[in-house]
């Protein structure tokens, strides 16, 4: 069997971020079948991540307020005024 | 609308969301936004296309914050003080209500640089190597905070899990005028 590295810290972030090479997740994944108190912990900070992530989830579908989209129109206005009468906008 | 505009208005709930994390006070939250969005108009050629509009606008944001900060000789940065959750909604059943309630509270309880790098990561998507530009610090601290923040929060969540001994000892020390 390959020798692989020890799994630390910097992994079980990187899974918990979805940074983690596939190559490596699998080592990981199988780290943490052998060692289900390691499982059990990714799992609770898995979930504590779920749960910080819908924090404020509603925001995200509320619509952009017209003050922030007026400051984008006339901008457009502007700098884009010229290329705005090419296009016959 | 050009691809730089649209890319920055597809970027507007996110930053909105980004401002009302930091600061708590949803006012006070989109005018950091209005600010930010000045300064990225009037920037927005030096974009480099192809690269992460959202960590390009939280850098933005941040400027614009600590400068607002330095100006006013304003407390530190996401010290806004209560829970996040007094001004943020949430749409979940209750047992997941209940549980956001005590994460955002465990959360808020964090050291503001490990508060910023889970922010920047676990919520907003940011790779590694975007967040330690965002907040101008080496990658492996980006990394180091990270893990520390995770498991802060985990060890905050466990106690709250179980009763406070410590409680105890905290009133028999004010009884005793310590």
């Amino acid at each position: 069997m390959k020798l692989q590295p020890p799994i630390t810290d910097d992994d079980i972030e990187a899974l918990l971020s979805g940074h983690l090479s596939a190559a490596r997740r699998r080592v990981v994944e199988d780290a943490l079948d052998a060692q289900p108190d390691l499982r059990r912990r990714v799992e609770a900070l898995r979930a504590d991540q779920d749960a910080l992530r819908a924090i404020g989830a509603d925001l995200l579908a509320e619509p952009v307020p017209d003050r922030f989209l007026a400051l984008l129109d006339a901008d457009d206005d502007h700098v884009g005024r010229s290329a705005r009468r090419r296009h016959g906008t | 609308m050009d691809t730089r505009r649209q890319a920055l208005l597809d970027e507007l709930p996110r930053l909105r969301r980004y401002a009302r994390m930091l600061v708590g006070d949803p006012a006070h939250a989109d005018d950091l936004v209005q600010d930010c969005l000045v300064r990225a108009i009037s920037n927005l050629d030096r974009w480099q296309l192809g690269t992460n509009m959202r960590a390009w606008l939280f850098t933005i944001m941040r400027n614009v914050l600590f400068n607002n900060l330095r100006r006013a000789r304003r407390s530190p940065f996401l010290d806004c003080g209560g829970d996040a959750m007094d001004t943020v909604p949430v749409a979940a059943d209750q047992e997941q209500r209940m549980r956001v309630l005590d994460v955002d509270k465990a959360f808020t309880r964090l050291p503001s640089a490990h508060k910023e790098v889970f922010l920047l990561i676990a919520v907003e998507g940011l790779d590694y190597e975007e967040a330690a530009q965002v907040l101008g610090v080496p990658v492996g601290t980006v990394k180091s905070r990270l893990s520390r923040a995770r498991n802060d929060l985990r060890t905050s969540l466990d106690k709250s899990d179980k009763p406070q001994p410590q409680d105890a000892d905290f009133a028999e020390r004010i009884r005793r005028g310590a």
